[in-house]
């Protein structure tokens, strides 16, 4: 009989599991969202945008392109929609009653915070990104120049999901040092130092004649969680000197000196700064190395020859030093600290920092920056010689 | 009364999955900001502190549990008394471990199952665990302990490229009010957790061995949190403060190839240690009560103690962060008499008594 009561029990035991889990979620009711926005609407009002993707769509349009029709005839696999609320979250339920899944975060690719939330205060739109278990701190954050509706809604020409066009956009526009891209949990890092003020860089939709594209230029400065301005492409630039990010493959145009314009392109770089109270002074040691390669000239002369490379060399590590003089001068301006050398000086200094904290805006406006470049340019690309001589 | 054995190099196992347990998810040395990791370094010196001193108290008397050695001590009633205290200790501390599980489960993924299933399903496969003896929950925890180590390596090794150093600095920076209480933090939980082995230890089949075992699983987790800490604290800097499950929320960054969304093996990595967490106190709640009673076996208590457990914890938990508050400023003070102040004063009283007597 024992035999028979244990069975009884496995079966008891299996009729528990069969029964399934609670929060069991096939594919076929989700909807994965890709990239969200938040905007402010009139009174305070809070306008969620969504891009959601159409997986269905995804797969018959590319059986079509197999077949050679192209154009992307069978349109976007994603579908837009925005929803109305008091907070992020209740936007983001409005829209969930427009349709059938439920709305999944989990693979965000970028969070794009509007003008408007940008220039009143991230804080509140931020909260749900952090808190919410299901977003992913490695998504991007970026600022829309206009609405995040505007952005999320843009036709896009490169890739079938705008969403993912953003971040891939941004993860090339890296390499071309033009942005300095922040993920979610680099964004609320910078959001929680009491110094350093959060970057993100500025995404527009642009227009010309009939052709809608995103681009990227500049990049927004908070203060206390506020847009409140924007370094161009040189001080976007400036500052990545400063913090070391670089990357390689950005480019960067020096005079010849005869004024004929040569490209370089960054093939290494490194950057430092340590900061130094020694002088009495804020003072701030910036060194920055960069190997770059010719890419080409609009010169006719012979730039292979040593003293001419030693000459470029120089114009670069000129061209170098007066990015960081801009983005310097325009941080100060700003009173923001755009590259941490609070934090540096917090780290170094822990006995005095104390005092220097709670006016640390003042002295950053006084910092002075002792800038040291070396450049090396030993590679010409695969020319010795420039093509053309007169 | 229990004829099982085990050995040294297996309950050191077990002890490892034991403290192993919550803190693999909270990091409850958050209060020293940056300098977790040498608030570890503390806690641990104060668990192992702890440690000799019960394990003293077990050497002296081989083979007893504290539920015993405490009626010997103290006399059948004032003894009976401090081993009732020290398991309901043990129940209570079961019911909160219970309660982390339960709470981060339904906050981070299955936010609509109610928390009576998740508590169950735990209570439960402890249950079964425990009726099956000390013997299988060893063995048990020399195969998965392994796993849990592994893929914790594994992470932190993925994890190198989000690290950033500077974020320890500057170092010995934190007031020492702050970092004491945090390395009290610590040391109470999970180090002086560990003094549930009091009623495991006895079954160990070389009573002589036991103090090497359990130092030697302080010291192997000690290590572990310390990795731990030192990854939290360069991951997230100051966002730690912030963050409920810091340890979770750095999986988040675990990228393996084109995969991502890895966090899960820290869930269920946390699932594991929490499984030997509770069933050790299922076990100890249960074998203390037996021996308080003089019950033939510990076996018929199994079930009802790890029912209460389950339901202790879900009518004890207002809320996580509550609970949070509860475990870095209470809970210090709260567990110092049962993970050092018993042990110590039984060890001393002991000893004026000249107890164990020859043939008694």
């Amino acid at each position: 009989m024992k035999w028979k009561r244990k069975s009884a029990t496995a079966a008891l035991i299996f009729v528990l599991l069969i029964s399934g889990c609670w929060d069991s979620m096939e594919l076929d009711h989700i909807a994965f969202i890709v990239g969200q926005g938040v905007d402010q609407g009139p009174g305070n009002e809070v306008i969620a945008t969504i891009q959601i993707m159409q997986p269905s769509q995804l797969k018959s349009t590319q059986s079509a392109g197999g077949g050679g029709q192209g154009g992307g005839a069978a349109g976007t696999p994603v579908i837009v929609l925005q929803g109305r609320g008091v907070t992020t979250f209740d936007a983001i339920r409005d829209i969930r009653h427009q349709i059938s899944r439920a709305l999944d975060p989990t693979h965000v690719e970028v969070n794009i915070l509007g003008e408007s939330v940008a220039k009143n205060g991230v804080f509140p739109a931020m909260d749900l990104f952090s808190r919410h278990p299901k977003n992913r701190p490695t998504a991007w954050v970026v600022v829309a120049g206009g609405t995040a509706g505007d952005v999320l809604k843009a036709k896009m020409e490169m890739e079938r999901i705008p969403a993912l066009s953003i971040a891939s956009n941004l993860e090339s526009l890296i390499s071309g040092a033009m942005v300095r891209a922040v993920n979610l949990h680099q964004f609320t890092l910078m959001l929680l130092s009491k110094t350093t003020a959060p970057t993100a860089p500025i995404i527009r939709l642009k227009s010309t004649g009939s052709r809608q594209y995103l681009s990227f230029g500049g990049t927004a400065v908070f203060k206390k969680g506020k847009w409140v301005g924007t370094l161009n492409d040189q001080q976007t630039r400036g500052m990545l000197w400063v913090i070391g990010k670089v990357p390689k493959a950005s480019h960067t145009v020096v005079r010849a000196p005869d004024g004929g314009p040569i490209s370089l392109e960054v093939s290494d770089s490194a950057g430092r700064f340590s900061p130094d109270l020694k002088a009495g002074a804020l003072l701030v040691h910036v060194r920055v190395n960069v190997t770059a390669q010719i890419r080409d000239q609009y010169t006719p002369e012979d730039m292979s020859k040593p003293e001419r490379l030693k000459y470029i060399e120089k114009q670069l590590e000129k061209g170098v030093r007066n990015d960081v003089t801009a983005a310097l001068r325009k941080a100060q301006s700003l009173r923001a600290d755009v590259f941490g050398f609070g934090e540096s000086f917090s780290r170094k200094y822990p006995k005095r920092w104390p005092a220097m904290e709670p006016k640390w805006d003042d002295l950053f406006t006084r910092v002075k920056v002792d800038v040291n470049v070396t450049a090396r340019v030993p590679l010409t690309g695969e020319d010795y010689k420039p093509l053309f001589t007169p | 009364m229990e004829t099982e054995r085990i050995s040294g190099t297996q309950v050191t196992y077990l002890i490892i999955g034991f403290l192993l347990g919550s803190s693999v998810l909270f990091a409850p040395w958050g209060g020293a900001e940056q300098e977790g990791w040498l608030a570890v370094l503390i806690g641990l010196a104060e668990g192992v502190l702890f440690a000799i001193v019960y394990t003293a108290l077990l050497k002296r008397f081989p083979r007893k549990t504290i539920v015993e050695i405490a009626e010997m001590v103290y006399g059948p009633f004032l003894g009976k008394l401090v081993a009732l205290a020290f398991v309901g200790y043990l129940v209570h501390l079961g019911s909160m471990v219970m309660g982390n599980y339960s709470f981060f489960l339904k906050s981070t993924a299955l936010f609509r199952t109610p928390m009576t299933a998740l508590v169950l399903s735990m209570a439960l496969v402890t249950i079964f665990a425990v009726r099956n003896g000390i013997e299988v929950l060893v063995r048990c925890s020399q195969v998965l302990v392994l796993l849990i180590i592994s893929v914790f390596l594994w992470a932190t090794v993925t994890l190198i490229g989000d690290m950033n150093p500077q974020n320890l600095l500057p170092l010995f920076s934190v007031p020492a009010k702050k970092l004491l209480s945090a390395s009290l933090a610590v040391g109470a939980f999970p180090f002086g957790e560990a003094v549930a082995f009091v009623m495991v230890l006895p079954f160990v089949n070389k009573p002589k061995t036991v103090q090497g075992s359990v130092l030697r699983a302080l010291f192997l987790s000690g290590a572990i949190m310390v990795l731990l800490a030192l990854r939290s604290s360069m991951i997230l800097g100051k966002a730690l403060q912030v963050i409920v499950f810091p340890n979770y929320h750095i999986s988040l960054f675990l990228r393996f190839g084109g995969l991502t969304r890895l966090e899960i093996l820290t869930g269920i990595n946390f699932i594991f240690t929490v499984f030997f967490k509770i069933s050790t106190l299922v076990f100890g709640s249960a074998l203390g009560t037996a021996q308080l009673f003089r019950l033939q076996s510990y076996r018929s208590l199994v079930l009802p103690i790890g029912v209460l457990i389950g339901l202790v914890s879900l009518i004890n938990f207002p809320s996580m962060s509550a609970n949070l508050n509860f475990a870095q400023n209470t809970y210090p003070v709260y567990a110092l008499p049962f993970q050092f102040g018993i042990p110590l004063l039984t060890l001393i009283l002991a000893h004026v008594r000249r107890l164990p007597r020859k043939g008694a």
